[in-house]
């Protein structure tokens, strides 16, 4: 089976606007949830995860003249692709066969939400009109790096960079591909915001992910990718190697439109899959990067879910939504980085917010960051509405 | 590894639903809400959230119920080794302005959840699978129009490795009076299927859906 | 209260896109949630809650207090009555 590995990483969130500031942000375990700055939402009171850099600054980052049409979800992915790709010291992308798989909901809806009534009523703003399909970002990745041997966008709520991730896997696996950069991208946006608050998830203070008292998500933006490369492609340029990413699986919950079932059984499948994927028992992971989203619903149903995966043996679990909040679309691919970032630095996450144990769960997520930590696997999950469980598996080398 | 079959297949489009070819069931109107409630009724499926849905879920739902329980009904043997692959064009476009509209005007400000849960493309994979009890992988693809060879590349990779046993894949799309959808079931080839059935190439694919669309 | 009744009967069955359902289907003491009743989930109830405050002007803080207040059309009636009158 040819081996998947991670040589590069990029990401901006709510802690940070590369991966330094990311690692600056984890060590002092400062989270990046506050107000909201660049949206003139009603909902202004309410605590979200902003991108510290409005689009003046990300156009500057991009180096791209502000005039052109770009929404908020393209300039963060390109920041982060770019950063992966550098990481990663891929000079030549025609070097071998390097696709691009990413992912977004929101795409360009920023825009489309602010100018719909020009649309409409007169031209001013028809530059924006085609920016707001999903898989525009996708192309204005490829055309910034140069990437035009493969590419698509995936979209399936909050797992979609997860599935990225693994659908790039699967693509180097069977030869398509010899390298992908995958993972995703999401802004804020008034559009899903409001829905958020229309089905009042929503909470009025910072998540506490797995807390008794928890009392919703909160919303945040970002965008992080992995380059991944074949074994062959990597033993041959001698790089330095991350991490494989070693499982990955997916799974129907088929129980709800939007919440997930009281025992998680769509979690249990995608975390059994990954771990046979990686030809794992559950007592060899080392960590587990949970969902964590902060809803009474989300975090009773994973936590049995993870139960019954584990049983006794249940490692040190956090949810770092309480560093990035729920990055939605960017989600699996952010808290990816943010996993590798863990394994090479030694990292136990914390799960900040946390102070009392769910009833009717026999496990408490870590509570503080620990360091010097040795760590063989990590398990990270991420699940979307539609009931799609994702679960990633990252191993050292 | 046998190449695996399709074994049915059903396509809706101009207000008629065809199964494997033949036309099921048509509709006088060309008003696409009308002709899926009365599809549903002629389905004989008592299934009463089918209302709840949107239209590109409403779409995805008829047409699954056609495919899996229509005049040739099927059971499938593992439904948690059954995934679903799906291709789309405009995502929940039509959903989307839904729930854009229920939030423009600050006077008359009522955003619907009921709305809201449809804006993302993917929950009518959840609406299928939760009507067909189906826990496999499922995926979703956006393109200008159907990719055949993604979707070829991507469902052999999960026979090969042996990740199912069947798999739903096609084209859904959908927004006001425009729409089409086309769904596959495609299965593990077990020597008693007839040779009646199609092999999963990319060939045979594109001829399927070519001629289904006409 | 009968007029409330009926009214709450037709716009939650507008509302609530339930379709197959006739008025004289819905009982006023019959649970409007869980499998015995309309099996109306937990969207709904969320839409329950916007059809209070779009119709009636009366909003519900608390989700957590729907569950007595959306129990049967008539728990429903009873709120209204009892808290349109505090506008």
């Amino acid at each position: 089976m040819r081996k998947v590995f991670v040589t590069g990483i990029g990401i901006i969130s709510a802690v940070g606007n590369n991966v330094r500031e990311t690692i600056a942000s984890v060590q002092n375990s400062r989270s990046g949830i506050g107000n909201i700055t660049l949206i003139d939402t009603i909902y202004k009171n309410l605590p979200f995860a902003e991108v510290k850099c409005n689009n003046s600054a990300l156009f500057k980052k991009v180096g791209i003249e502000e005039a052109e049409s770009f929404s908020r979800t393209a300039l963060l992915s390109m920041v982060a692709a770019r950063e992966a790709l550098l990481y990663s010291k891929i000079n030549d992308i025609a070097e071998w066969k390097t696709g691009l798989i990413s992912s977004t909901t929101v795409g360009g809806m920023d825009k489309s939400e602010l100018y719909y009534e020009d649309f409409l009523t007169n031209n001013s703003r028809n530059n924006y009109i085609d920016i707001h399909d999903c898989a525009d970002h996708t192309e204005k990745i490829a055309d910034y790096l140069g990437i035009n041997e493969y590419l698509t966008t995936i979209s399936t709520a909050c797992s979609s960079s997860a599935n990225s991730i693994m659908f790039a896997a699967r693509l180097i696996r069977n030869g398509t591909l010899d390298r992908a950069i995958a993972g995703g991208s999401e802004c804020l946006s008034k559009f899903h915001i409001d829905g958020f608050y229309s089905l009042q998830i929503l909470d009025t203070e910072p998540c506490k992910p797995f807390d008794a008292f928890r009392n919703g998500l909160t919303l945040g933006e970002g965008a992080a990718y992995l380059v991944l490369e074949s074994e062959e492609a990597v033993k041959t340029s001698g790089k330095t190697i991350l991490c494989e990413l070693s499982g990955w699986g997916n799974a129907c919950e088929a129980y709800h439109q939007t919440a997930s079932s009281p025992e998680g059984y769509g979690a249990v499948l995608a975390m059994q899959k990954a771990l046979a994927v990686a030809g794992l028992q559950p007592s060899q992971i080392s960590y587990i990067n949970a969902h964590g989203t902060g809803t009474q619903n989300n975090d009773a149903s994973e936590g049995n879910a993870i139960e019954t995966v584990f049983g006794n043996n249940i490692p040190p679990v956090s949810s770092t939504k309480s560093f990035t909040g729920h990055t939605t679309s960017a989600a699996g691919a952010v808290e990816g980085v943010l996993c590798i970032l863990a394994m090479n630095r030694g990292w136990l996450l914390p799960n900040l917010n946390f102070t009392h144990k769910m009833e009717n769960t026999h496990f408490e997520p870590v509570r503080k960051l620990q360091t010097n930590i040795k760590f063989r696997h990590i398990l990270s999950n991420s699940f979307g509405f539609g009931g799609n469980d994702s679960c990633l598996i990252f191993s050292k080398v | 590894m046998k190449t695996p079959v399709i074994t049915q297949f059903c396509s809706i489009n101009h207000s008629t639903v065809f199964v494997n070819g033949e036309p099921v069931f048509s509709f006088a109107e060309n008003d696409f809400t009308a002709f899926m409630k009365a599809a549903y009724k002629n389905s004989g499926a008592e299934y009463m959230k089918f209302y709840k849905m949107d239209g590109l879920c409403k779409l995805a739902f008829i047409t699954s119920e056609y495919l899996l329980k229509g005049p040739c009904p099927v059971k499938l043997s593992n439904p948690e080794k059954t995934a679903v692959v799906i291709n789309n064009g405009s995502s929940s476009m039509q959903s989307d302005v839904n729930h854009q509209y229920s939030i423009n005007d600050a006077q008359k400000y009522f955003p619907s959840p009921a709305v809201f849960v449809y804006t993302l493309p993917n929950i009518m994979i959840g609406e299928i699978c939760i009507r067909h009890a189906i826990k496999g992988e499922n995926a979703l693809f956006i393109s200008k129009e159907m990719d055949t060879g993604l979707l070829h590349n991507y469902i052999t990779y999960l026979f090969n490795n042996k990740r199912v046993d069947s798999c739903i894949a096609g084209w859904v799309e959908q927004n006001e009076n425009l729409y089409e959808s086309f769904l596959l079931l495609i299965q593990k080839n077990y020597s008693d299927f007839s040779d009646n059935h199609f092999t999963f190439t990319i060939e045979n694919l594109k001829k399927i859906y070519k001629q289904e669309s006409n | 209260m009968e007029e409330l009744i009926n009214k709450l009967k037709e716009q939650i069955i507008t509302e609530l896109n339930l379709e197959d359902i006739k008025p004289e289907d819905i009982k006023p003491d019959t649970p409007l949630f869980g499998d015995e009743g309309l099996g109306l989930d937990s969207i709904d109830a969320l839409e329950l809650i916007v059809l209070l405050e779009k119709n009636y002007g009366i909003k519900i803080e608390d989700p957590k207090d729907g569950k007595k207040i959306f129990y049967s059309i008539r728990t429903l009636a009873e709120y209204i009555t009892e808290n349109q009158s505090k506008i």
